[in-house]
C-alpha cells in the first residue's frame, strides 16, 4: 500500500534527524511521539544526512505538558536542526532540470519540457534574459516588439505552424472577453475540430507561451515581507505553524533591546495553552527555522506568539498566530438530553459503527486490512480506496512495482517470446487470405503479417486470387517451433 | 418483502486539472483517458443497461469541477478521440497477432469490441460530452449527482482564510449549476475533509448535505445516537453523513477481498512494458518510454510471476457472486443493525469511482449486479440517495461533527507533512492577496482588462489549492510534476498580483495565462471580496 509505506518511510527519516533529548523523562504521550523517541535513540541527531538524503524538513517537537512546567531558560526541547529551506527548493529544481534517466520514465513531460526551454533560450537570444513577473512587468512595453520579433523569426514548428499562426491570428483577435464567450458556446458544442484547436495552440504557444509562462518554473519567493504567524492542525496531537517576519521588524527589535541584550535573546515561539495569558510554555527555535511541529493536547485550543525573548525574560513579540482548536479522539461523553438513549444501546451502535476498531482512524483500520490482501500488488493500490484520488496513485504502485522489480533483478531472469512474420507480395489488385482470414495489401501490392508463435505445429496458408478470380495462389509454410528451456547455476566464488 | 434499510453507495469521481494545450502529448493526460476509457463509460453502460432492463436503480456520484471542466473540454475530447483510436487500431493488430493462440486471442477481441464500444457511445451517444450522460440518468432519478470543491482544495488547511474556503464551495456550485442545469443538494468534501463550521458555508449556498469519514461522525459532541447509521444535523442544518466502516471492509477485506480474486484481470502486466518495443512504438510515450496502453491478458492469479491467461467470462461470473455476497452481507448488516435502532438504517458506503474499472477491472460489473439485485422488490436493504433519505426522515440529531478526513490516519497528515507543508506558507499567502485584490476593486469602475486579471488571479490561486499536488508529494509519485504545477500557478498568481498592483498588466501574458489555465471561464473574483 502507497500511502503505508512511504508513509512508514518518511517516519524513519524523519525521526533519524530529530533529536530527542529528553523524551522519556518528560513524558512525551502518544504512539506517534514514543516512535519517534526510539528511533530517534537510535540515531541521534544526523541533520546533515537526513539532508544529503531528500529535501525533507526535519520535524521537531515538544510536548505541551513538558515545556509547561520546565524553566524558560533551560527549555530547549528536541530543538533539531532544520536543513534550510532554500536547500529543499534548490534540490526540486535541480531535479528538474537534470531529467535523470531514472526519473524518466515517470516524469517525461518534463523532460520535453527541459529541452523545449532550451530550444526557446536559443531562439530568443536577442531578448532580455531574465524572465518571469519581474521582466514582464519592466519590459511591459518592450514585450509587444519582442513578441512580434519571435513571430517572424522563430519557426521550431516549421512551415505547418507558420501557416497556423496566419490562420488564427485573424480568427483571434477580438479580446479575450469575447473569445471567453465564443468559448461558452463551443462547450455545447461538443466537438471542435482538431485542426484549428492545434492551431490555436501552437498560435499562443509562439507567440507567449513559453516565453511568458513556462519559463515560470522560477523559485517561489523566500517572504512575502510581512510578519505574520499561522498555525494549522495536523491532527489531535499535532499543529504546525509557519512564520514570516519582515526585515525591519528584526532591526527595530534590534534596536530597542540594544545589540548585546540582542545577541543573547532567543528566537521563541510562545504557546498559550487555552489561549490564557498566563498558561504558555516556549520553545526555542533553531536559527533557520521558518517553521514547526509542536505535540500538543487533543480538545484544547491553542494560540502561539513569535518573538525574541532577552536574558531578562522580556518578549519582544513579533507576531501572533490564529487560534486553533484541537479535534477529539473519542466519543464525546456529552450526550444530548433530548436524545437519551438506554444505557448499553449506544455502546453497541458505536460497535457497530466500527468504533471500537477507531483506536487511531478509520482510514487506518482500512490500510491494515488493505494491507493483508491477497495478491501482494493489489494492496498498493488499495491505499487510493481509502484516500482518493485513484488514478495518480497508479504511478505510485508503478513506481514501488519497479522499484520491486529491480530488487527481483539480483535473481537473474530471463524471458523470450517468439513471433513470426510472415510477408509477401502479389499484384496491387488481388485479394489474399491467410489461414482462411483476408488480409489488406498495401497499395504496392506487399502485405505483412505478424502472429505470436506459441509451441507447437502450424500450417499457415496464404492464398492469392487475381482480380479476375481466375488464378489462385497458394502457399503454405508448415511451422514447428519448440521451446526448450534450461537453468544453471554456477557455484560461487566462496 | 419490506426493506428493513438503506444503502447509499456513493462513487467519488475526481482527476485535478491536467491539460496541456503547449504540448501535443501529456502523460498526465492520459489519466482523464483511462478514467473515461475504464470507468466513466462503463459506468454509464451499465446505468443504460439498468434502465434499459427496468431497474429502478439509485446510486450517487459526485462528479468534481475539475472533472465537469475537462469532460467538457474540446481539447482533451478531441485528445481522447485519438487515444481511443490508436487503442482501437493496437487492439486490432493484437487481434491478428494472437491468432495462434486461441485464449489471447478472445481476450484480445474483448478490448477491441470494448474499445470499439467506448467510441461509439463517447462520440455516437454523448457527443463527445459525457457530462450529457450522466445528467440524463440524474434527470431520471437514478444518480444523484453531488458537487465538491472547486478544485479539491483540503479545505481543513484552508480555514485560516474564511474567503479561500468560501470561494471553493461557491465556485463548485455555479460550475455545476452550468453543467447540470440545477444546483447541487449534496457536495462531496474535498478527501472528505470537514472541519466544524464550514457547514456555514455550505449552507449559504444552498447545499444539504455532505460526508464524513466515519470519526467525522462517530467523534461528534454530543455523541451521534445512531453512529454513522443515520445522518446527523449541524448547527446550521446541513446534514452529514458518516461512512460505513464495514462495508467498506467488504469490498477490501483479505478474508473476503474481492478486487484480490485470483479470476479478476491483472492490473500489472500489460502489453506496453511485455511486447517488442518495435512493435508497441506508435502506443507508448512518444520518446519510446513504456507506459501502460490499457491491454491486459493476464489474471491476478497469486503472487508470483507465473499469470494465467484472463478469462472473461469467469471473471463477470466472479463479479456476479461478489454483488451478491456484498448483498448478502448488507442485509445481514442492517438486520442487525435494526434491532438497535428505531428508525430504518442508512448504509453509506462512498468509494472512489475510478477503483471501479481502472483499478478492479469487474468493478462496474459488480456494481451493475449489486444494484440489480438490491433494487428487487424482495430485498431487504434498498439502494437509496441521500437526499432521499433525508426526505423520508427529516429530523435528526443535532450534532457537531469532529474534524475529519478519509485520508492516512483521519486528518490531515497527508496533505501537511514534511514532504509538502512548504506550500502552505504560499497557498495561504496568495488567498490572502487574493482577498485584498478583490476588496479593492469590487466596487471599482471595471477596466475590462483588470477585470480580466483579477478573474485569472482567482484561478490561478484554485489551481494551486488542488489537493491532488499535496497528495503527489506525500506519496512520492509524480513528484516533479506536482512540485511544478504548485510553483507554476503561485507563480503565475504572484505576477498577475504585482501587475495588478503596479497597473501594468501585460496583456499578452494575461492572455496567455487564460489560454493555459481556462477552467472556470465565468468566474466571479468578487467571492474573494470582504
Amino acid at each position: 500500500m502507497a500511502i503505508a509505506k512511504n508513509g512508514k518511510k518518511n517516519e524513519t527519516k524523519k525521526t533519524s534527524a530529530v533529536k530527542e533529548k529528553s523524551a522519556e523523562k518528560k513524558g512525551v504521550s502518544g504512539a506517534a511521539s514514543s516512535r519517534k523517541s526510539i528511533a530517534a535513540e537510535e540515531k541521534p541527531l544526523k541533520t546533515a544526512k537526513a539532508k544529503a538524503e531528500k529535501p525533507l524538513k526535519t520535524e521537531k517537537k515538544i510536548t505541551a505538558k513538558s515545556a509547561k512546567t520546565a524553566a524558560p531558560e533551560k527549555k530547549k526541547i528536541n530543538a533539531a536542526k532544520m536543513p534550510e529551506p532554500e536547500t529543499v527548493k534548490k534540490e526540486e529544481i535541480l531535479k528538474t532540470v537534470k531529467a535523470s534517466s531514472a526519473a524518466v520514465k515517470t516524469k517525461t513531460a518534463d523532460t520535453a519540457e527541459v529541452k523545449e526551454r532550451v530550444g526557446v533560450k536559443k531562439t530568443l537570444t536577442s531578448r532580455p534574459k531574465s524572465s518571469g513577473p519581474a521582466k514582464t512587468e519592466k519590459n511591459g512595453a518592450v514585450s509587444k516588439t519582442a513578441v512580434k520579433d519571435e513571430k517572424k523569426s522563430k519557426t521550431p514548428a516549421g512551415a505547418k505552424a507558420k501557416t497556423a499562426i496566419k490562420k488564427t491570428a485573424a480568427e483571434k483577435s477580438p479580446s479575450k472577453v469575447q473569445k471567453r464567450e465564443v468559448k461558452k458556446v463551443v462547450v455545447k458544442t461538443p466537438l471542435a475540430k482538431p485542426e484549428a484547436m492545434n492551431v490555436i495552440s501552437s498560435d499562443v504557444e509562439n507567440l507567449y507561451g513559453k516565453h511568458y509562462i513556462i519559463n515560470t518554473a522560477q523559485e517561489l519567493p523566500e517572504s512575502y515581507g510581512k510578519n505574520r504567524l499561522i498555525t494549522l492542525v495536523r491532527d489531535p496531537e499535532w499543529i504546525y505553524t509557519f512564520w514570516d517576519v519582515a526585515g525591519e521588524t528584526i532591526t527595530e527589535i534590534k534596536n530597542t533591546m540594544g545589540a548585546k541584550e540582542f545577541n543573547d535573546a532567543k528566537r521563541i515561539l510562545r504557546l498559550y495553552d487555552g489561549g490564557e495569558a498566563g498558561n504558555y510554555s516556549d520553545i526555542e527555535l533553531t536559527d533557520t527555522a521558518s517553521s514547526w511541529y509542536i505535540h500538543v493536547k487533543p480538545e484544547a485550543r491553542y494560540v502561539l506568539e513569535l518573538g525574541y525573548r532577552s536574558k531578562t525574560g522580556d518578549f519582544y513579540k513579533m507576531a501572533s498566530s490564529n487560534d486553533v482548536a484541537m479535534p477529539s479522539q473519542r466519543v464525546s461523553e456529552h450526550s444530548d438530553e433530548k436524545w437519551m438513549v438506554k444505557d448499553g444501546v449506544f455502546e453497541k451502535i458505536y460497535e457497530l459503527s466500527g468504533g471500537s476498531q477507531l483506536g487511531m482512524s478509520s482510514a487506518d483500520i482500512m490500510q491494515a486490512m488493505a494491507r493483508g490482501m491477497k495478491p501482494e500488488e493489489f494492496s498498493q493500490l488499495i491505499s487510493r480506496g481509502i484516500s482518493s484520488e485513484t488514478l495518480s496513485s497508479q504511478f505510485a504502485a508503478e513506481k514501488a512495482r519497479e522499484e520491486q522489480e529491480v530488487k527481483k533483478q539480483r535473481k537473474f531472469w530471463m524471458v523470450l517470446n517468439t513471433e513470426l512474420i510472415v510477408y509477401g507480395a502479389t499484384e496491387p489488385d488481388a485479394s489474399v487470405t491467410l489461414m482462411d482470414k483476408p488480409i489488406k495489401l498495401r497499395p504496392d501490392g506487399t502485405f505483412s503479417i505478424r502472429m505470436a508463435l506459441p509451441d507447437g505445429d502450424v500450417d499457415i496458408p496464404a492464398v492469392g486470387v487475381s482480380a479476375d478470380k481466375i488464378d489462385k495462389i497458394t502457399i503454405t509454410p508448415e511451422v514447428h517451433k519448440r521451446t526448450h528451456y534450461s537453468k544453471a547455476e554456477k557455484e560461487s566464488a566462496l | 418483502m419490506q426493506e428493513k434499510g438503506y444503502i447509499s453507495m456513493v462513487l467519488h469521481a475526481h482527476l485535478p486539472y491536467v491539460r496541456h494545450p503547449e504540448y501535443k502529448y501529456f502523460l498526465e493526460e492520459n489519466w482523464l483517458f483511462e478514467a473515461i476509457n475504464e470507468t466513466y463509460i462503463p459506468l454509464l453502460n451499465i446505468f443504460e443497461t439498468l434502465r434499459h432492463d427496468g431497474v429502478n436503480f439509485k446510486i450517487t456520484m459526485s462528479l468534481t469541477p475539475t472533472l465537469l471542466a475537462m469532460l467538457s473540454d474540446p481539447l482533451l475530447q478531441e485528445r481522447y478521440i485519438k487515444h481511443i483510436d490508436a487503442l482501437i487500431e493496437l487492439a486490432d493488430k493484437e487481434v491478428t497477432r494472437t491468432q495462434l493462440m486461441a485464449d489471447f486471442n478472445k481476450v484480445a477481441r474483448m478490448y477491441l469490441d470494448k474499445f470499439t464500444l467506448n467510441r461509439n457511445v463517447f462520440v455516437g451517444k454523448y457527443g463527445g460530452n459525457l457530462i450529457s450522460g450522466f445528467k440524463k440518468f440524474q434527470d431520471s432519478g437514478n444518480l444523484e449527482i453531488i458537487t465538491c470543491c472547486a478544485t479539491h482544495g483540503f479545505l481543513p488547511l484552508m480555514s485560516v482564510n474564511s474567503k479561500a474556503v468560501e470561494a471553493q464551495i461557491k465556485i463548485a456550485v455555479d460550475s455545476y449549476e452550468r453543467h447540470l442545469g440545477r444546483k447541487p443538494r449534496g457536495i462531496w468534501l474535498a478527501e472528505c475533509g470537514y472541519f466544524p463550521g464550514h457547514d456555514e458555508i455550505l449552507k449559504k449556498y444552498g447545499i444539504q448535505f455532505f460526508f464524513t469519514d466515519t470519526h467525522g461522525v462517530l467523534h461528534a459532541s454530543p455523541r451521534p445516537k445512531y453512529g454513522v447509521f443515520a445522518p446527523v444535523f449541524c448547527g446550521s442544518g446541513v446534514a452529514a453523513f458518516g461512512r460505513d466502516v464495514e462495508s467498506s471492509r467488504s469490498v477490501w477485506s483479505m478474508n473476503e477481498g474481492y478486487p484480490g480474486d485470483y479470476n479478476y484481470r491483472e492490473f500489472y502486466r500489460d502489453v506496453g512494458f511485455d511486447l517488442d518495443l518495435d512493435y508497441i512504438r506508435p502506443y507508448i510515450h512518444p520518446d519510446g518510454i513504456r507506459i501502460n496502453t490499457g491491454i491486459k491478458y493476464y489474471k491476478i492469479t497469486g503472487k508470483t510471476n507465473q499469470k494465467e491467461i484472463y478469462n472473461p467470462e469467469k471473471a463477470s461470473y466472479m463479479a456476479k457472486e461478489h454483488a451478491a455476497n456484498f448483498h448478502f452481507n448488507r442485509v445481514k448488516q442492517v438486520e442487525h443493525l435494526s434491532r438497535y435502532m428505531d428508525r430504518k438504517p442508512l448504509v453509506v458506503s462512498p468509494y472512489d469511482a475510478e477503483l471501479f474499472g481502472h483499478w478492479w477491472y469487474e468493478g462496474p460489473q459488480f456494481i451493475e449486479h449489486f444494484l440489480r439485485m438490491s433494487s428487487d422488490s424482495k430485498s431487504a436493504v434498498k439502494p437509496i440517495t441521500p437526499a432521499e433519505y433525508l426526505d423520508m426522515y427529516p429530523k435528526n440529531q443535532v450534532v457537531t461533527p469532529s474534524f475529519s478526513s478519509w485520508g492516512h490516519k483521519g486528518y490531515s497528515e497527508v496533505w501537511l507533512a514534511p514532504q509538502n507543508d512548504w506550500i502552505y506558507k504560499h497557498l495561504i499567502e496568495i488567498a490572502e492577496r487574493m482577498v485584498e485584490l478583490a476588496t479593492y476593486y469590487q466596487n471599482q469602475s471595471s477596466d475590462l482588462l483588470v477585470n480580466r486579471a483579477l478573474a485569472q488571479a482567482a484561478r490561478e490561486l484554485l489551481l494551486a489549492q488542488s489537493s491532488d499536488w499535496a497528495f503527489i508529494m506525500y506519496n512520492n509519485t509524480t513528484v516533479e510534476y506536482a512540485v511544478k504545477r504548485t510553483k507554476d500557478h503561485i507563480n503565475r498568481f504572484n505576477s498577475l498580483y504585482d501587475q495588478i498592483k503596479r497597473r501594468r498588466i501585460v496583456p499578452e501574458f494575461l492572455q496567455a495565462l487564460e489560454y493555459h489555465d481556462n477552467i472556470f471561464p465565468d468566474i466571479d473574483y468578487r467571492v474573494y471580496a470582504m
